[in-house]
């Protein structure tokens, strides 16, 4: 035909018709030709539901085309979901728990990005598996379940070891820890992970963390972990931010805290049963004085106590001495826990200071603790006397201040000692004795 | 009766002291130049020995009865005028004393009556105070045991003497919403109070206070009309376990008298009513409160006439 236009043998007319048809013919061929060349570049997407069988495979036929998602593209299938980080030459599936775990952290929007490999088998191995997001990775073992880890918890835990590691597994996502808002906290099988900002992310495990639990964790007077735990002769210690605890084969845990103490300005409100309109002292003139000691466990605890702001600095020393020595103290709260009630404050082994209130039954008379400057400490063991009663009635077996029991002062107490280095009178010289209290000026 | 009694007893024991003096410092063989300043000093030595000894008989020879008598004034008190003041009938001091608490940030007062407190206080002993039996029936005095938790002692006497600096604090009710800035009150230069029980063990206490002037009095007297009319019924309802509040109702406030009832409500308030009567005389302040049951309430005028017939001077 081609051949006849060139030739001139056909009418022009049936030339140029024929001529067309051969052009259109020729088009035609082109573009067929051109979409089988497109159809042999799939995409990465594309490549690996290929490469896990197709429709086939584990995924299935897909359900969607493949569409933009933050950080990459996405396509699902049946059975799972492939992603793309953008630009990435390959994509990578996540499938069943994974899948489950990583849609509830929020998939490709979540803090662990988008899939960066497949999963394979963990650290840990024997039917442990890990999978790698470009934020983190999802460790999946039948008895766990599959939970995240990510941030600094994960190069810790990677830096440990990982799933091989006395950690374990991960059984839970990140949390807040105990020590509040600005810190995380994630347990494994084996032991647990704490971050925060200013300790970092350390690990404790075994008998260390089994003590930290039993007295509260990152919300004990201990904190957060700032070391992992260290060999010491005969046993293991981690550090704290205020402490640390050292636990020896055969002798158990020991918990030591470090010092600190602070003060703090006080507002009428906060004290409503022990402040009153009336009293001789403002709050302006109170402070809030947070002081360590060490409880009947052995544990440090932080107390809070109002003084008068005059006699706080004396307050912190003696009771600085009092937990150097490891001197065991009840408690030490406000009397308003109380509601301002007295008795019950000492009933409840309670120390404590300021106390704005009248002498019953005399509205012409304040109590000395009106003041602030005068305390009462561990008020059971150390009981004071009346004409007629006992104060706590159940601290009357303290009143044989022969037999020392754990709590009582005695003249050889740190307590005490300090007491008198600073000129604060002890009620105990008084011919009715008030073993529990000590006052600036004697009264 | 009681009051000329008292006095003789003071005279007899001035005129002892005296001669107790001469003794010593005839048969006391010092050669001196000028026995005058000598004299004067063995003279104060022997007036402090036999103030500690009255003293210390105070201390220890206190009945507990709880009867009037039992508050013996010693020779401390020369003479109901108050013109003869010794150091046994100024209140007691403590380790830090109340300049020291002051400079260091602590109220003037602060602090407790840790030492056995004097029966009586300046030239105001027991006789200035209300006897428990015109308070109405059932009522007597009370030996208040002292309870040095609260920081007082007990003298086995149901009067005592109060540290000056501690009145002023003391007697402000606490918990009045109008009382965010208490008035400052003169301070008196001697205190003394006295406790009585009444029907259902109801409490009772009566101050005698005594001022360096009459302006002071009236002061102390002006401060505490503005007190009981800064405590109002709150707006909102106390409840019982809410934090304690006093309401004071003012019944009647002039120049020599101050009446009103209180009453405590909140969390450990006290069951009674109280009726407080305040009666200025010259430099003297006399103030009475005391607790009845529900529904009893004293008269107020019969209570300021209590404190006022023994008050003045």
């Amino acid at each position: 035909m081609l051949r006849s236009v060139l030739t001139g043998k056909a009418p022009l007319v049936t030339m140029l018709y024929r001529l067309t048809a051969v052009l259109g013919a020729l088009a035609l061929t082109l573009l067929l030709a051109g979409l089988a060349s497109a159809a042999v570049v799939e995409s990465p997407i594309q490549a690996r539901w290929q490469a896990l069988g197709a429709e086939a495979g584990a995924l299935g036929a897909p359900t969607t085309e493949e569409h933009d998602v933050p950080g990459g593209r996405e396509r699902d299938f049946a059975g799972g979901r492939i992603y793309q980080v953008a630009g990435a030459p390959a994509a990578w599936e996540a499938t069943g728990a994974f899948l489950e775990r990583y849609l509830a952290l929020d998939g490709p929007a979540g803090p662990l990005g988008l899939p960066s490999a497949a999963p394979a088998a963990a650290e840990a191995g024997a039917g442990a598996l890990v999978q790698t997001f470009t934020g983190g990775r999802i460790y999946f073992s039948p008895a766990t379940g599959a939970w995240p880890v990510s941030g600094a918890v994960l190069v810790r835990y990677l830096a440990l070891g990982g799933a091989a590691s006395v950690l374990g597994l991960p059984r839970g996502v990140e949390a807040v820890s105990e020590a509040g808002p600005g810190s995380a906290l994630q347990q494994f099988t084996g032991g647990r992970i704490y971050w925060s900002g200013p300790t970092g992310a350390h690990s404790i495990s075994g008998m260390l963390l089994k003590r930290y639990v039993a007295i509260g964790a990152a919300a004990s007077y201990l904190g957060l972990p700032r070391s992992e735990i260290m060999v010491v002769k005969g046993g293991w210690r981690s550090t704290f931010a205020s402490g640390s605890i050292t636990y020896l084969a055969g002798k158990g845990a020991t918990i030591t805290g470090v010092w600190r103490s602070a003060r703090q300005p006080v507002a009428a409100p906060e004290i409503p049963f022990t402040y009153r309109a009336g009293c001789p002292v403002i709050p302006d003139s109170l402070s809030r004085i947070l002081v360590p000691y060490y409880d009947w466990k052995g544990v440090p605890q932080m107390g809070t106590l109002v003084a008068h702001s005059s006699v706080a600095t004396d307050l912190q020393g003696v009771f600085r001495s009092a937990f150097a020595s490891r001197f065991p103290i009840r408690q030490i709260r406000p009397v308003d826990v109380y509601k301002g009630d007295d008795v019950t404050s000492m009933a409840a082994d309670n120390t404590s200071a300021f106390n704005c209130r009248k002498v019953t039954g005399n509205p012409y008379r304040l109590s000395q603790h009106s003041y602030g400057n005068a305390i009462d400490i561990n008020t059971l063991e150390n009981p004071y006397v009346t004409s007629s009663r006992v104060y706590p009635s159940t601290g009357r077996t303290f009143l044989n201040r022969r037999v020392v029991r754990k709590g009582m002062i005695t003249a050889g107490t740190p307590i005490a000692r300090a007491m008198s280095a600073r000129g604060w009178p002890w009620g105990a010289r008084w011919s009715h004795p008030d073993y529990q209290h000590f006052s600036s000026n004697g009264g | 009766m009681t009051w000329v009694a008292a006095g003789r007893r003071r005279t007899l024991a001035v005129r002892s002291l005296f001669a107790v003096r001469s003794l010593f410092v005839v048969r006391l063989p010092i050669p001196v130049r000028s026995p005058i300043p000598v004299r004067s000093l063995l003279a104060g030595l022997v007036a402090a020995v036999m103030v500690a000894v009255v003293a210390g008989c105070g201390q220890s020879g206190g009945s507990g009865s709880g009867t009037p008598g039992a508050g013996t004034p010693g020779a401390a008190s020369a003479s109901r005028s108050g013109a003869v003041s010794t150091p046994a009938a100024t209140p007691p001091t403590t380790a830090r004393s109340t300049p020291g608490a002051t400079a260091s940030g602590l109220p003037d007062g602060a602090g407790g009556e840790t030492a056995v407190p004097a029966k009586t206080s300046g030239a105001l002993d027991q006789t200035d105070l209300p006897v428990a039996t015109d308070l109405g029936p059932g009522w007597r005095t009370y030996v208040d045991p002292g309870d040095p938790e609260q920081g007082y002692a007990g003298n086995g006497a149901y009067v005592r003497a109060r540290r000056p600096g501690d009145i002023v604090a003391s007697v402000v009710p606490l918990g009045c919403a109008g009382l965010a800035t208490p008035p400052v009150l003169p301070r008196p230069q001697h205190a003394l109070e006295a406790t009585f029980r009444g029907p259902g063990e109801a409490p009772g206490v009566a101050l005698a206070l005594e001022f360096d002037s009459p302006a002071a009095s009236a002061g102390f007297l002006g401060g505490m009309a503005r007190i009981a009319r800064s405590c109002p019924a709150p707006a909102a309802r106390v409840g019982a376990q809410d934090p304690p509040v006093v309401v004071v109702t003012p019944v009647r406030a002039d120049a020599t008298t101050v009446l009103d009832r209180r009453q405590e409500l909140g969390y450990g308030a006290a069951p009674w009513l109280w009726s407080e009567a305040i009666v200025r005389s010259g430099r003297r302040v006399g103030l009475l409160i005391v607790a009845s049951g529900r529904g009893v309430r004293p008269d107020l005028g019969a209570l300021a006439e209590q404190v006022r017939s023994p008050l003045a001077e």
